[in-house]
């Protein structure tokens, strides 16, 4: 069998009014597309970033470190592409409805 | 007669008859299911969750076509929740483990996320707890076989009266029936607000508690502009209204036909009239409306749209789309313009650690700074310069050196576009935005370097009085009318006069029709306003000679307070254009 890949990162929330609704929508949507199960560890809790009332419920303010763990097939893609929306903070045309 | 009041989320002044929701209390039936039922009872939950996913795209499909993809994106975050892998794991527990009714189950699990959210203290998040409401209520509709009858069969015109509604009845509403309506609950950032803007419905929200007193069927005035709610109103506010409805519906139509009429004063003195925009698609409304061009063409949005920096050919695609769609009009396209309250992600650590914003990295500072970028939207503005009349402009000059080091990477820029053989424009005029005061005690000496001025009157109020507007503790200072902006604006159009170099006045003083006849007065000739305003506008210029603008704005001088001539020029629009003076209250 072949063994699963883990890949940790850590990410910076970059968006003025912290982890909200709308870079949650995009960082579900991003963490759907992969097989892998991805977690977002902040001041000792545990999100699972397939879960908008995970992230909600996490209330992460801007300027927050979090570290992101992957575990699967697709680890590192994954990985990839959850910090490229960080550091890109989550701006993507079309999706700002405030 | 009774009033409410409100916070009105979107314009217009309705009247017609209540129609009243309370909040909905879906009563659930049993908590407990039998042990083997746990199944069939797993199996109803996911029916009812399959028909609710089936409904919100539905929703998104139906608001991404008729308001954009923009406001569809609210249902695509309440796909996502109705989906999240929490809440089915914690409902299919409670059924599972606990033997729960899915009803009971669903409605636990959805209101401790509410809750919880409530608790935060958050203004943004715990706003979003209305959406989960709104799931819990579409689950609750299915599993009950439940439905807002009174909203799906109205058969005439209503105005609504709810405790709340979610953004999905929002979004459902039938327009050709539902007048306007006022809930309970709910702020302006909430998504029912959002959409009832979007659907251009008259909407109030955050009434208090109100619904007790009233019990439907009751004459009822919604007034969206103000956020007032009359229940019963006496014949005379009645008459009043059905009166101001009619007269605005005939100026509105009167207005709308303008666009072919010139916009001449009645001693025959010609005024340019251009539009403000934001995006290439804005420029049809500015033709439709007979705007003689384009004359601020704000081009950040390339730059807050999107997740990378915007690439030559981005800037050159999107001017191309409005030069060419001017034809010969004139177009006057503003150098990034980004910083203060505008920040793209993108670009979010240049401007970390600011103190204060409005004061320090913006605008073409930035652009100064960051040569690479300020050259890639020169180049491609030059190469756009073929296709129309293209004009390029500075904003926020604050010093000659600033407008000399941004002319001379214009000229950089040309020369490698010549080096290369690429088209442009040579002669293309270079203007700047006077919008910071020292720009304005040094306008002669800017005057013999530009090609022309446009006074940008909303930073300039802000700098001059030294207040931020949007702090509502001071925001009593920012007044377009105050003696000081009117004697800066005098001083710009003397210095320019005295060189020969044209001066338009952007920003939202040129688009309140109150102060043409003042600017007209001073010498100003040219405009760019919201295209929304322009008709408006021409009215105004139409009903007005020189020679009445020349006494009102000499009088409007030598008065000492804002509000003293804001109360004038509001006196001096009302008989000039009673049309335009919206004399309704209450």
């Amino acid at each position: 069998m072949q063994s699963e890949d883990v890949v940790r990162r850590q990410v910076k929330v970059t968006p003025e009014e912290g982890l909200h609704l709308r870079p949650i929508t995009l960082l579900v949507r991003c963490a759907t597309t992969f097989s892998s199960s991805i977690s977002l560890f902040f001041d000792g809790h545990r999100a699972d970033a397939k879960s908008a009332f995970d992230l909600m419920l996490m209330a992460v303010p801007s300027g927050a470190i979090l570290n992101v763990e992957v575990a699967g097939a697709d680890a590192e893609a994954a990985a990839d592409a959850i910090c490229r929306l960080f550091e890109d903070g989550f701006s993507v045309p079309g999706t700002d409805h405030r | 007669m009774k009033v409410f009041s409100g916070i009105a989320v979107s314009p217009g002044m309705v009247s017609g008859p209540a129609l009243v929701l309370g909040s909905e209390n879906f009563r659930i039936p049993r908590k407990f299911v039998s042990k083997d039922a746990i199944d069939a009872e797993l199996q109803r939950f996911h029916i009812a969750l399959d028909l609710v996913c089936k409904d919100i795209k539905g929703n998104e499909q139906l608001v991404s076509s008729q308001l954009g993809a923009q406001y569809g994106a609210i249902f695509s975050a309440h796909l996502q929740m109705a989906q999240d892998p929490r809440l089915i794991r914690e409902v299919e527990s409670l059924i599972r483990d606990q033997c729960r009714s899915p009803e009971f189950a669903v409605s636990r699990v959805l209101r401790s996320y509410a809750e919880q959210l409530q608790k935060m203290g958050d203004r943004y998040l715990s706003e979003r707890a209305l959406d989960i409401f709104d799931l819990e209520k579409r689950l609750l509709r299915k599993l009950l076989g439940e439905s807002r009858e009174e909203l799906s069969n109205l058969t005439e015109p209503v105005i609504i009266l709810a405790h709340d509604l979610t953004p999905g009845e929002t979004a459902t509403l039938n327009t050709k029936y539902v007048l306007g309506f006022a809930t309970e609950v709910g702020g302006h950032t909430s998504h029912t607000a959002i959409l009832a803007g979007a659907l251009e419905i008259p909407a109030i929200v955050g009434l208090g508690r109100c619904l007790a007193e009233i019990s439907g069927g009751e004459s009822v005035i919604l007034d969206g502009d103000h956020g007032r709610v009359i229940i019963d109103p006496d014949d005379e506010t009645l008459a009043r209204v059905q009166h101001s409805q009619a007269r605005s519906q005939r100026v509105r139509d009167r207005l709308g036909e303008m666009g072919s009429l010139p916009s001449e004063t009645q001693d025959g003195q010609r005024v340019t009239i251009c539009g403000n925009i934001e995006f290439p698609e804005e420029v049809r409304q500015c033709i439709k409306r007979g705007a003689d061009g384009v004359g601020l063409y704000r081009t950040e949005f390339l730059f807050l749209s999107g997740n990378r920096e915007p690439s030559e050919s981005d800037h050159y695609e999107a001017y191309c789309r409005v030069v060419e769609a001017c034809g010969d009009l004139p177009v006057v396209i503003r150098t990034l313009d980004i910083g203060a309250d505008k920040v793209p992600q993108l670009m979010a650590d240049q401007f970390a650690e600011s103190a204060n914003p409005m004061l320090g990295l913006r605008s073409i500072r930035l652009s100064l700074r960051n040569t690479q970028m300020f050259k890639r939207q020169l180049r491609a503005i030059l190469r756009a310069s073929v296709h129309g009349n293209v004009r390029i402009m500075f904003p926020l000059v604050a010093t000659l050196l600033e407008f000399r080091q941004a002319k001379m990477i214009l000229m950089d820029v040309m020369e490698d576009l010549e080096d290369e053989g690429i088209p442009f424009q040579r002669n293309v005029p270079i203007g700047m935005m006077v919008e910071v005061p020292s720009a304005v005690i040094l306008a002669e000496e800017f005057a013999r370097e530009v090609d022309f001025f446009s006074i940008g009157t909303n930073d300039l109020i802000q700098y001059t009085l030294a207040c931020d507007r949007s702090d509502p503790t001071v925001a009593h200072l920012y007044r377009s009318g105050d003696p000081s902006i009117l004697r800066l604006i005098q001083m710009v159009l003397r210095a320019a006069e005295k060189h020969g170099k044209p001066v338009t006045v952007c920003g939202q003083m040129s688009s309140d029709p109150r102060f043409i006849p003042l600017l007209l007065g001073m010498g100003l000739r040219s405009l760019s306003a919201t295209p929304q305003a322009i008709p408006r506008l021409k009215e105004v210029v139409r009903n007005l000679s020189i020679t009445e603008a020349e006494r009102i704005s000499q009088h409007a001088c030598s008065l000492d307070l804002a509000r003293d001539v804001e109360h004038y020029l509001q006196g001096e629009l009302s008989r000039l254009c009673p049309d335009l003076v919206d004399e309704v209250g209450f």
